[in-house]
């Protein structure tokens, strides 16, 4: 029989009518009463998560309520029609001939464009050929952004052009605004932030363009609100195709996770302001509540004090002895718990080892927890969720980049383990993670390792272009690094087996601040040229960066092997593992025999890196550097190696020289900042990280690092900006 | 350090060298606890090492702690770069299981990515 019945259904337990003031009844409302499945557990540990019941489900949440992600959505509504226009072109000229409609003939050839300069030297003010303004809108578009891009280049302010109506649609401007940020940025990179600010403001003030939107990097993919949570499920763990239901799920988390970094903070406020562990000692009661006792426990513990002091208050010895009184007693101080009609004994009787006990509770609720969500999103269409997913995949060409971004994360099968067997228990166990497992499984296959594949940009505007690998080198050599990848992805794309393009992709990601990719590309060079030296030289750095031991001596082994002159040597038999002093011997010994190769000496000294034998590199690379003083990736491997050795003064010196000599060098800028922040200047470092996120906004070690500094120098008030990667925000207050 | 194949000896030798050369003492003012790291290549509790984050002493050595340490941490060789590089949320990887923790959970909570100086890259 159920206590409720035992209790409040039978008026005999309440003689005189007095059910309704009735402690019993109170008692066991409070127990009972809020006990019912959809009250049972709702709260990750700590009482201040609100979880949203059911019903708040129902109501779609306010997508605005995601920090960074408005303009995804709001992108992802709005046709594309004319934005695919623009996409098809190329860069600068490109750039400026795409929003040529196809019927016109090029605005300006050669000849037009030796007129403008001309202009410039014989005027002594800095005017312009005003561009064409009459005609179609397209043409007058044109003709604006090609007097700003020869402004740019020119080094002249731009001077605003009063321009008629052109009726851009959002994603048009949406477009032309984040573009010209990027392109400005680079053109104009000797010149100040503001003025680069100012610049961008007044190109788009003339376009009617509003500049105060978020300036955002070019990529942005057929899902961009997916990308936007993948992006961030490296701190977060967030599902992004079920938006619908986990939305509010996923908000819960963003404010949670608002400062991460600042663990203890978060912590505190969750657990209650004073520490937990004299919370504990002083309080066992609380210490049930803050372990994970959820509220109806907490409730009926309140009502069975009262009920405990009025039962105290009789002072018949034979009631005071009574097995109920002891009962009720102890449910007020939390030792018994009821639960589901069942009494449990309660959390704060078991006083021994607290943190085990934290873990058990915490995993307790974990496991509800996520039982809990698996049932609400299968109720909410999970697999209706999962079908659309099959269907996605079985499309192929755009889910594969889903993938590929999928597995650049590195988060698959951890994260599927983690699911079925992880915290949340055996409990989750349940046909939605089954599916979600198979879809896994299925899309490894598809795409390959997890690691190692390279992960293309999504709408390149290269594609298409006749010769995309000569476009990569100019920009390349121009030092347009973000500019140059895409460029170069086109040409793989056309080309898979140019080992040349894929070799320039991966050191163009690798002065870009990103190994993986760097890695990825350098894989696919490698397979198309085994034996090129500078990608095997590439590889093996890469690897280092990466902390990758093995690897990285396996390639710079197989370079000695391959060298022509140094191939006698290494014996030329494949190893799997070269013992590190092993190869550092052989490559001393080439030395030797040349000592005016400087590459020798490259090698040496990541060798000696590997090896953390720091003092050793230095001196490598400063005799590298004797040989080829203008290499300006040298200068900053000397730095990287002095940073590493704690030298932080002298590296920032190398990094100096490296940037004098390729001033878009993003590695450079973000190993500056780490120089910085490792002398503690946390200030400084923060300059430095903004200055290789504004060229180079997927660097995502340089964002991360950027957030580590933010909360060291305690500017959490920037935070949500880092957060949400507005670059204006950023630039604006932390200017170099 | 010496010996260890996990990625994660590198760093902790330049948490060695960092807090020999004098930056220590502000993090032994600031956390003053002695961590033990449990790490393992691939799975928890599979093939680990260990070693000692002593930020009384502002040391760093390999091998059990001896004595108690304030807080006992385990995790993979990659969660633990994650964690140490701000990539992953401690708090976050505690929830997800990929951090388990033993002993004082205030001093766990000191444990944060501002510890460990960042790797720079050649």
């Amino acid at each position: 029989m159920a206590m409720r019945h035992l209790i409040t259904g039978q008026g005999n337990c309440a003689p005189d009518g007095a059910s309704s003031s009735n402690p019993f009844g109170n008692l066991a409302n409070a127990i009972l009463g809020q006990s019912s499945k959809t009250q049972a557990i709702k709260e990750l540990p700590g009482s201040s998560v609100n979880v949203p019941t059911t019903s708040e489900f129902g109501a779609a949440a306010p997508l605005s309520t995601i920090p960074g992600s408005e303009n995804e959505f709001k992108q992802d509504q709005l046709p594309l029609a004319r934005g695919a226009d623009f996409i098809r072109g190329g860069p600068s000229h490109d750039w400026v001939e795409s929003f040529r409609p196809p019927g016109l003939p090029e605005f300006a050839g050669p000849d037009a464009e030796f007129k403008e300069f001309e202009q410039i030297f014989n005027n002594t003010g800095p005017t312009f050929g005003p561009p064409v303004l009459d005609g179609p809108p397209q043409r007058v578009l044109s003709g604006v952004l090609r007097s700003f891009l020869s402004s740019g280049q020119a080094g002249v302010p731009f001077q605003p052009v009063p321009v008629p109506a052109l009726g851009l649609s959002e994603s048009d401007k949406q477009c032309i605004r984040d573009r010209s940020c990027i392109m400005a940025r680079h053109i104009l990179a000797d010149q100040p932030e503001e003025y680069i600010q100012a610049q961008v403001n007044t190109l788009l003030h003339s376009l009617d363009i509003d500049s105060n939107y978020r300036m955002k990097g070019p990529m942005h993919g057929p899902y961009p609100e997916m990308e936007e949570y993948w992006n961030q499920s490296q701190s977060a763990m967030r599902s992004a195709p079920m938006h619908n239901a986990a939305d509010k799920w996923i908000t819960e988390f963003g404010k949670q996770n608002n400062n991460p970094e600042d663990w203890a903070h978060s912590f505190e406020q969750q657990y209650g302001p004073s520490g937990w562990a004299s919370e504990f000692e002083q309080h066992q009661s609380q210490m049930a509540m803050t372990g994970g006792v959820n509220m109806a426990n907490l409730a009926a513990m309140e009502q069975s004090r009262m009920l405990a002091q009025t039962l105290a208050s009789n002072n018949d010895p034979k009631f005071q002895n009574s097995k109920f009184f002891q009962f009720v007693s102890k449910m007020s101080r939390g030792e018994l718990i009821i639960e589901d009609n069942q009494v449990k004994q309660g959390s704060a009787s078991q006083s021994s080892g607290w943190a085990d006990e934290f873990q058990t509770q915490h995993n307790a609720n974990a496991n509800s927890w996520a039982d809990q969500f698996v049932h609400e999103e299968m109720s909410q269409g999970a697999d209706k969720w999962a079908s659309e997913f099959s269907s996605e995949y079985n499309q192929g060409g755009l889910n594969d980049n889903w993938v590929d971004e999928f597995s650049k994360l590195r988060v698959d099968d951890e994260w599927a383990e983690e699911f079925s067997g992880g915290a949340f228990g055996e409990s989750s166990a349940d046909p939605w993670v089954d599916e979600f497992q198979n879809q896994l499984s299925a899309s490894k296959q598809n795409s390959g390792a997890s690691r190692g594949v390279y992960v293309f940009s999504d709408m390149n505007p290269y594609v298409g272009h006749p010769n995309p690998m000569q476009e990569g080198q100019e920009l390349f050599r121009k030092g347009l690094l973000s500019e140059a990848v895409l460029a170069l992805e086109a040409e793989v794309l056309k080309n898979p087996d140019n080992a040349e393009g894929w070799r320039l992709l991966g050191i163009t990601h690798a002065e870009n601040d990103d190994d993986q990719q760097a890695i990825a590309a350098m894989m696919r060079a490698q397979e198309a040229d085994p034996k090129n030296l500078e990608v095997l030289l590439a590889l093996g750095v890469s690897h280092t960066n990466e902390l990758e031991q093995g690897e990285a001596l396996r390639y710079l082994h197989s370079w000695l092997q391959n060298h022509p002159r140094y191939g006698g040597i290494a014996p030329p038999q494949p190893t799997d593992s070269p013992y590190g002093p092993d190869v550092i011997r052989l490559f001393n010994e080439a030395a030797q025999m040349s000592p005016e190769d400087a590459d020798v000496h490259i090698v040496l000294g990541v060798l000696y890196n590997l090896s953390r034998e720091y003092d050793k590199a230095i001196a490598s690379f400063k005799t590298a550097l004797q040989l080829k003083p203008q290499d300006y990736s040298l200068w900053n491997k000397l730095g990287a190696t002095q940073a590493n050795s704690i030298q932080s003064a002298d590296a920032i010196l190398a990094y100096q020289q490296a940037l004098d000599l390729k001033p878009n060098y993003v590695r450079a800028w973000a190993n500056m900042g780490i120089s910085y922040a490792n002398q503690g200047l946390y200030e400084d470092s923060i300059r430095y990280y903004v200055r290789a996120v504004a060229m180079n906004p997927k660097a995502d070690n340089a964002w991360q690092y950027l957030r580590i500094s933010l909360s060291n120098a305690s500017r959490a008030d920037m935070i949500a900006a880092c957060d949400s990667r507005n670059l204006d925000v950023l630039q604006k207050e932390f200017p170099l | 350090m010496e010996g260890s194949n996990l990625k994660s000896a590198a760093l902790l030798e330049q948490l060695r060298v960092h807090l020999a050369s004098g930056a220590g003492e502000e993090l032994v003012e600031k956390i003053g606890f002695v961590y033990q790291l449990n790490i393992s290549p691939k799975r928890i509790g599979v093939d680990e090492e260990v070693f000692v984050v002593d930020l009384r002493k502002g040391v760093v050595s390999k091998g059990a702690y001896e004595g108690k340490p304030d807080a006992t941490f385990f995790f993979t060789d990659d969660d633990f770069l994650a964690i140490s590089s701000g990539k992953l949320n401690p708090q976050m990887a505690f929830i997800m299981g990929k951090l388990k923790i033993k002993g004082s959970i205030s001093a766990a909570q000191k444990f944060t990515p501002d510890i460990f100086p960042k790797p720079s890259k050649l």
